[in-house]
């Protein structure tokens, strides 16, 4: 009792940083297709698990684990930050989570398979743009640096995140930009072929993000170089 | 006849037997990533083998190209060149200019139910002609061959007669 009661009072004292008192972690399926919507929603602790036969496993001969995503593809670069932040450890940083971010490249299109879009079907099977996957460190962050998302039909501009600790799926969510930012980007000659997201024109009205917003709204601001810094906090039950 | 303008899928499988430095890398990491991306579509568990997850969920057929990424660079270390693809000279191997990977089957409680298998793809080669159980291939702009055994891991995926003077029909045009 003694100590459920001190590890509630310590929840409480967290840091001084403006963050709320009780926070919801996103939770590891909420849908079970990352790529058409999910969202953050309650905390549920994770059970205890015996380690996988490769507890080591640290995506060595991955062709995805980098910082530098493009590929070369054109677009307004974006540098990102993810923050990983642990709800069972009064919202600290967590070291040594695996963030895997996609997202789609200036004009709609992921990469790994065949998709269609305003420019015909496109068969990107070979390619592994705009995806990339980081191991947290010490400060629990994982940098990218890759280009502004495009839109494509029936969903507003968004990048996919999955976060793993000790080969356990923590978190599947969607991070969103803030309107206004979308409207100036997607008016620039880069992005102006396909323009305004016609199909979904703000994030309140999006599929996936109409109910979980504030919890899912990177702060995206003008970059001291080019481009824009996206900076966002995923709170996961470590 | 003349000669034919082909392209080649190669397919080369690993499983929990097959042996070499490639493989095991392919294998055990392939696995591994298997483990993680198939959570999202099987929350608690509930399914053991991949093709229990993807009869109850179909969007976990990304699951082919989400577990290759993780063997991405073992792939790239090949420098293009088809495993096992060596002509009779010993000389010369076949080059792919694409691959695709391929899961055939896993378990997320036993690992040596998993079986993966990329397909590498050829750029295009001139089939000169059959002989025994050999393609003779040769390439647009040398009269050097190459000799490929046939067998049931190689498939003519595309196929172009060549008229004669050996122009693409395009060229013809």
């Amino acid at each position: 009792m003694e100590n459920t009661r001190k590890k509630f009072l310590k929840q409480l004292f967290i840091s001084a940083t403006a963050v709320p008192v009780l926070i919801e972690a996103c939770k590891k399926s909420d849908s079970t297709d990352p790529e058409s919507g999910s969202s953050s929603g309650s905390c549920t602790v994770s059970p205890e698990e015996t380690d996988g036969p490769y507890p080591l496993y640290t995506s060595r001969g991955s062709s995805i684990q980098r910082v530098d995503i493009t590929d070369g593809k054109t677009g307004t670069p974006l540098h990102i930050t993810i923050n990983i932040l642990n709800t069972n450890n009064s919202c600290q940083p967590l070291a040594n989570a695996r963030v895997d971010i996609w997202h789609c490249d200036k004009d709609g299109y992921y990469s790994g398979y065949s998709n269609r879009g305003y420019l015909g079907t496109q068969d990107n099977t070979a390619l592994v743009f705009c995806r990339g996957l980081q191991y947290s460190d010490t400060a629990g962050q994982v940098k990218f640096t890759s280009i502004y998302p495009g839109w494509y039909e029936g969903r507003v501009t968004h990048i996919h995140a999955q976060v793993y600790v000790n080969d356990k799926l923590k978190c599947t969510t969607q991070i969103a930009f803030p309107d206004d930012v979308n409207t100036a980007v997607y008016k620039t000659t880069l992005y102006s072929a396909h323009g305004q997201n016609t199909s979904v024109t703000k994030n309140s009205a999006d599929m996936v993000f109409s109910d979980s917003l504030s919890a899912e709204l990177a702060t995206v601001t003008a970059s001291e170089t080019s481009g824009y810094d996206l900076v966002h906090d995923i709170h996961i039950a470590g | 006849m003349g000669s034919s303008m082909i392209k080649l899928a190669i397919r080369q499988v690993i499983d929990a037997h097959t042996s070499g430095a490639f493989a095991r890398q392919v294998f055990q990491d392939s696995y591994a990533e298997f483990l993680l991306q198939s959570q999202v579509y099987n929350p608690d568990e509930v399914f053991s083998t991949f093709a229990e997850i993807v009869a109850h969920q179909p969007k976990a057929n990304s699951l082919h190209y989400k577990t290759g990424f993780a063997v991405g660079l073992y792939i790239r270390s090949l420098n293009n060149l088809v495993p096992d693809t060596w002509d009779l000279s010993g000389n010369m191997q076949l080059a792919f200019e694409k691959h695709q990977f391929k899961i055939i089957a896993s378990s997320i409680r036993d690992p040596q139910q998993h079986q993966v298998a990329i397909l590498y793809y050829t750029a295009d080669l001139l089939l000169h002609r059959v002989i025994g159980e050999y393609l003779l291939l040769g390439t647009n702009n040398s009269t050097d061959t190459f000799m490929l055994k046939l067998s049931d891991q190689v498939t003519i995926c595309n196929y172009q007669e060549l008229m004669v003077g050996f122009l693409s029909p395009e060229e013809e045009k």
